[in-house]
């Protein structure tokens, strides 16, 4: 019983979403979300380095400014942004973005509610109004010897 | 002397709380009529109450946070049928205590689901287990009786924490509890001989006189 | 007397609340069976511990942001009601609210949640701050549930971009990982699974199943099935 029951599972999670299932109001908007390590020591090894101009926005901010590298420890590039459905941004398991989003405004602006979460607990709560290539940079917590930034921009 | 006093401060919280009521029912009459400023007063008067009745049954600041929210927006919604007769503050218990419960029996219920989904699949290369260990909030019992009383509480069935908070804490009368509640008086009555006979024997060895 | 009898009895001294026909029965209690009042005694003292140890109020924190956030929920739940209605009347009146909005208290809320905002170090952190291009990414409101954390919240005209800084959170300890993967697409949760997310090969990446008070939960990993 247990093994039918995994396989069943299984069938389902690996099939993509049907035509069915895909129906409810889509926005024509991406969303990327990225986990970046910032750090003064040796940067990630399985990680990849952040684009270059993100690095060089990274480093501008004045809590960042000690930073001496970036690295992108999971991306998410979310091109199905759903209105009718809870929204998840999810470069880790460790740190990901829920999101219900409340429409499109005149000038394309993505007018959000966002959740950021770390594992099972809210860290911050917020409104905003993502507008393109314009990030948001949410510092998080300190992790080795660095601090972990969780990035979200509307493409 | 002494009793001339005490009789006087009854009276006087008596009077208190007619003279709340009279503004209750002013305040609702206005919110009904759609003046969200009576309806935010209304908030005001009793957000310290739902918010305390719930950070006592969830023992979680941030849930109670949303969950006391939730009470607000439904008794908004819900103003519509709400008789002039009752009172607010009761009504608003009500609608606090049915959103707590709900959410713990959700809470309850998402415990069993996670343990057939954990079950149900093959653990192949896992990254870090998902971790599911809601911890009541530390902060709010500083002192050591103060824990000792909150484990206590916590260790209560949902029914007997619930009658307990509302009848030493928030101090409503065995009727009062039974309409929060949807349950009979005598069902109160005895729910709250359980409850605190269980804190009782829990606590024992606080009690000077045993 | 039976034990349901004894009960009710206990419970009603307890509260003093016992009529004058209760008193003597609970006098007739007690004199055949004295542990009853030592029982109800002790029951009694810890109750009083309780009480003094549990406030009935608690304010919640951030209480006007509370309020202002229950107004916004609501002016959301009722201009959705029109959207969806658009030829009936709302839950209240729409002059109800105009009026509400327009009233010195909502007024005086609003710049009270505001300052609430510069104080705690919501928002704009700068009194000096420049008015925004309207092509930057706006944040209107900023909390966290968790008191222990501080957070600011400004745009960075030097980095061109938000900044929101969460300050107080605990360090994650060294031999924690913290992984991440390339999610290239995902499908949400519908009644039939929970959400997937993929990698760029189509490969499942992570499945999330939202407990039924939202939290996310992540499934363990199964692959090459």
């Amino acid at each position: 019983m247990r093994a039918l029951l995994t396989l069943l599972t299984s069938l389902l999670l690996l099939t993509p979403l049907s035509a069915e299932e895909r129906k409810g109001s889509r926005l024509d908007a991406t969303v990327w979300g990225g986990l970046v390590y910032a750090t003064t020591g040796e940067s990630d090894k399985n990680a990849s380095p952040v684009d270059k101009d993100l690095a060089a926005q990274l480093g501008k901010v004045k809590a960042f400014e000690d930073f001496t590298s970036f690295t992108l420890l999971g991306e998410h590039n979310q091109d199905i942004i759903f209105s009718d459905f809870t929204n998840w941004v999810v470069p880790s398991n460790n740190f990901n973005l829920q999101f219900e989003t409340k429409g499109i405004d005149e000038k394309g602006g993505l007018n959000l509610m966002l959740k950021l979460w770390q594992e099972e607990r809210v860290l911050v709560k917020t409104d905003a109004t993502l507008r393109q290539k314009s990030p948001l940079f949410i510092g998080g917590p300190k992790w080795r010897e660095g601090r972990l930034i969780f990035v979200v921009v509307l493409k | 002397m002494a009793s001339n006093v005490l009789q006087s401060e009854t009276q006087s919280s008596d009077e208190d709380r007619a003279a709340r009521r009279e503004r209750d029912a002013e305040l609702v009459q206005e919110a009904q009529a759609g003046k969200m400023d009576a309806f935010d007063e209304l908030v005001t008067a009793y957000r310290g109450n739902v918010y305390a009745m719930i950070v006592n049954m969830v023992r979680n600041e941030a849930d109670a946070w949303d969950l006391a929210q939730d009470t607000f927006v439904k008794a908004w919604k819900a103003l519509p049928k709400f008789e002039a007769r009752s009172s607010f503050y009761t009504w608003i218990y009500r609608i606090a205590h049915n959103v707590t419960y709900d959410w713990l029996r959700k809470k309850k219920v998402q415990g069993d689901e996670l343990d057939d989904l954990n079950s149900g699949q093959i653990d192949m290369a896992a990254p870090t287990a998902p971790k599911f260990d809601p911890k009541p909030d530390q902060a709010m019992a500083n002192s050591e009786l103060g824990q000792r009383i909150a484990v206590a509480i916590e260790q209560l069935s949902d029914d007997h924490r619930s009658v307990i908070l509302l009848r030493e804490v928030e101090g409503l009368s065995y009727d009062e509890i039974a309409k929060v509640t949807e349950c009979s008086t005598g069902t109160v009555m005895s729910r709250l001989y359980y409850a605190r006979k269980k804190l009782q024997d829990t606590l024992k060895d606080l009690n000077p006189d045993r | 007397m039976n034990q349901e009898r004894k009960e009710q009895l206990v419970t009603l001294w307890i509260d003093d609340q016992l009529s004058d026909a209760e008193r003597a029965e609970w006098d007739a209690a007690v004199a055949s069976d004295p542990s009853m009042l030592e029982e109800a005694k002790a029951a009694k003292n810890t109750m009083s511990m309780l009480k003094s140890e549990i406030p009935a109020t608690q304010e919640p924190p951030y209480a006007d942001f509370f309020n202002s956030q229950i107004q916004k929920r609501i002016r959301e739940e009722n201009s959705a009601n029109l959207q969806n209605n658009p030829g009936t009347a709302a839950t209240f009146s729409l002059d109800g609210i105009l009026n509400w909005l327009r009233s010195p208290l909502t007024l005086a809320s609003a710049a009270a949640v505001a300052i609430a905002l510069f104080v705690n170090g919501f928002g704009p952190g700068d009194a000096d701050a420049p008015v925004l291009a309207s092509n930057h990414t706006v944040v209107e409101t900023v909390f966290t549930p968790d008191s222990a954390i501080n957070v600011t919240s400004k745009f960075d005209e030097y980095a061109d971009a938000h900044v929101i800084l969460l300050d107080g959170i605990d360090a994650i300890p060294e031999d924690v990982e913290i992984r991440g993967k390339s999610v290239a697409s995902w499908a949400p949760a519908t009644k039939f699974g929970p959400a997937r997310f993929f990698d760029a090969d189509g490969k499942l990446a992570y499945v999330l199943h939202p407990t039924p008070t939202g939290l996310p939960h992540f499934l363990p990993f199964v692959r090459d099935i």
